[in-house]
């Protein structure tokens, strides 16, 4: 089966503050209707969805809220294929499976996709209310932007090599 | 402190493979258990303050948002509660949609509980990751499993994570018999997983205890009580739902910001499959029933770590009730039935994956929520979970500190808790300390 292209997958729960920063980005990428381009809103909820979500994508970018000793609204970018990277990372965050863990047994059964990056943005805040805070939303909108720029790079250079070989 | 007293503390601050964030405290001196304490130390989110003010189309969609996993729970109990109110009857197309649903729901929550966070306990493992360097097959078939839940949640919830297809009255949209049947060969599939699952997971270890449980849960004159039904207790009550509130006693207590909830006059009890399972266990599925027999699981079951068989054996139900409801399934001539707003009290209740789910709304003649209540099984089953430690305590307090906390952690995750409905948060951590 071929594979779409770019999906962008919003983790967190919008109803907790800087949380929703996933939720928020997913819903920028909607309204704005980038061609070529898919977003899913995973919330809070089970994240071994994820394994289902991303199955038939080649490049697939998490943006969560993550707890981290840096200025509120770093942003944090790893490659999910690159051990150091993905350990050095703090992934406590607010969903109740861990995503290192998901990664690892997706990496396990094969269930990978060919490219996998993971946007973390530094909140602040997660309790109740939704919003995010002036700095968290500052960041989610470069994140969109950047991921805006991926998404017009992929559309210039397709047709892609065999992206498998490189995961 | 005496010099000849001996103080020991166990604390287990951050909880692995639970969903929501708390940690257990249990203090002992001189070889008695002073204190045990589930401490659930984030702060509530106040979903209840949330619906204030809201019209009552938005709890369906508001109350999903309080679980990840178990999102049509609170939907279901939602609609069962203004529905009632309002003196909606829902017809039977759409009722067996909403079970169809519901068991969705059940497959997933419950195949994420049983392999993925419960299982690693049995095999001295620590989780899942490791799990599947020697059960590779086993876990990739559970996800298939999960999947197909998740497909048949998809379809009929209208997106895979937080569903908002339901409203009250019934769904904003129906699938087409042809979508649904397309979701018959996973499911089957799926059937055969569960029913490995369930003989594979009744051949494990089990410690050997068996507290004197009240057992809690819906009873349905003609089904496996899942969307509605009665309350009926091992105590022997089976009563409207409308006594609920006068049959538990609702408490704050300072180490958590969950409630405690218990019988008045009687303690704790419990929710949740085995609750179920005892209760009703005559409504289980055929196959369901079969299985139970040939694995030696039939009630009365006291054991709550074998409740691990009991979620397989719920699942095999789930799966051969959703097959026979998509057979049978004819989509009804309109997705939701009309109704009129009539203010007063509303209450309804259904049977998440761990545990009786109840709500209650009070909504004004505008259709406006003006209060509201919202009771989650974990937080029903808190007082209960610490009982257990209570009773594990006297041997958990002679084992090294490594082996007393998996123990206590085992104890926890028998009641698969979901502290982010308890607490209306979600996360955990755990911490050890003695002295």
């Amino acid at each position: 089966m071929s594979r779409k292209i770019m999906l962008v997958i919003g983790i967190g729960n919008e109803l907790c503050g800087d949380d929703g920063v996933g939720p928020w980005i997913v819903k920028h990428i909607a309204a704005a209707h980038w061609p070529g381009v898919s977003a899913v809103e995973l919330g809070s909820s089970d994240l071994t969805l994820l394994l289902d979500i991303w199955q038939d994508f080649s490049f697939v970018y998490l943006v969560d809220a993550v707890l981290a000793a840096y200025p509120v609204g770093t942003i944090i970018r790893v490659n999910c294929y690159n051990q150091d990277q993905i350990t050095d990372v703090n992934m406590i965050s607010t969903h109740h499976c861990n995503l290192l863990e998901v990664i690892k047994l997706a990496r396990m059964l094969e269930m990978l996709p060919p490219r996998l990056f993971l946007y973390g943005i530094v909140g602040r805040s997660f309790q109740i209310g939704s919003g995010l805070s002036p700095e968290v939303e500052g960041a989610a909108r470069t994140v969109a932007t950047r991921l805006w720029r991926v998404a017009k790079h992929l559309e210039r250079t397709l047709p892609y090599p065999n992206l498998r070989s490189n995961a | 402190m005496a010099s000849n007293e001996q103080q020991r503390t166990i604390r287990v601050s951050a909880l692995a493979r639970v969903e929501g964030e708390g940690g257990l405290l249990l203090r002992v001196r001189n070889g008695q258990v002073m204190d045990v304490r589930l401490q659930i130390y984030e702060p509530p989110r106040f979903f209840e303050a949330l619906l204030r003010g809201r019209p009552h189309t938005e709890a369906p969609d508001i109350t999903a948002r309080i679980c990840g996993i178990c999102p049509v729970a609170y939907q279901m109990s939602a609609c069962n509660a203004l529905e009632s109110l309002f003196g909606i009857k829902i017809p039977p197309e759409l009722r067996q949609l909403r079970l169809l649903l519901y068991y969705a729901e059940w497959i997933q929550s419950h195949t994420l509980h049983v392999v993925m966070l419960h299982a690693p306990d049995f095999l001295g493992v620590d989780n899942v990751v490791q799990m599947a360097q020697t059960h590779r097959e086993l876990v990739q078939r559970a996800l298939q499993l999960k999947k197909a839940g998740n497909q048949l949640l998809t379809l009929i919830g209208g997106r895979e994570i937080h569903p908002v297809n339901v409203r009250v009255g019934g769904f904003y949209a129906v699938p087409r018999p042809t979508e649904l049947h397309r979701l018959r060969d996973p499911l089957q599939r799926g059937l055969e997983t569960a029913l490995e699952l369930a003989r594979w997971v009744a051949n494990f270890p089990f410690p050997d205890f068996e507290p004197n449980y009240e057992f809690v849960a819906l009873r349905h004159p003609t089904e496996y009580a899942i969307l509605d039904g009665q309350l009926a207790s091992s105590a022997g009550l089976d009563l409207p739902l409308s006594h609920f509130e006068e049959l538990v006693r609702e408490r704050q207590v300072p180490h958590s910001t969950a409630l405690h909830y218990e019988m008045a006059g009687r303690g704790s009890y419990l929710t949740g499959p085995l609750a179920r399972f005892n209760l009703n266990f005559s409504q289980l599925s055929s196959l369901a029933q079969e299985v139970a027999r040939e694995t030696g699981t039939v009630p009365p079951l006291q054991n709550p770590f074998r409740s691990i068989i009991v979620r397989c054996l719920e699942i095999i139900h789930a799966l051969e009730r959703s097959l026979d409801l998509l057979d049978d399934y004819e989509p009804p001539s309109r997705p939701w039935v009309d109704y009129e707003i009539r203010p007063g009290i509303a209450f309804g209740a259904s049977e998440a994956p761990r545990g009786l789910l109840y709500h209650r709304y009070e909504v004004g003649a505008d259709g406006i929520i003006q209060t509201a209540w919202i009771v989650p099984p974990t937080a029903q089953n808190q007082k209960r979970i610490e009982d257990d430690l209570r009773l594990l305590a006297p041997q958990v307090i002679l084992m090294p500190k490594d082996r007393a906390t998996h123990l206590c952690e085992r104890a926890i995750r028998n009641y698969d808790p979901c502290i982010s409905c308890a607490t209306h948060f979600l996360r955990l951590s755990i911490v050890e300390d003695s002295s």
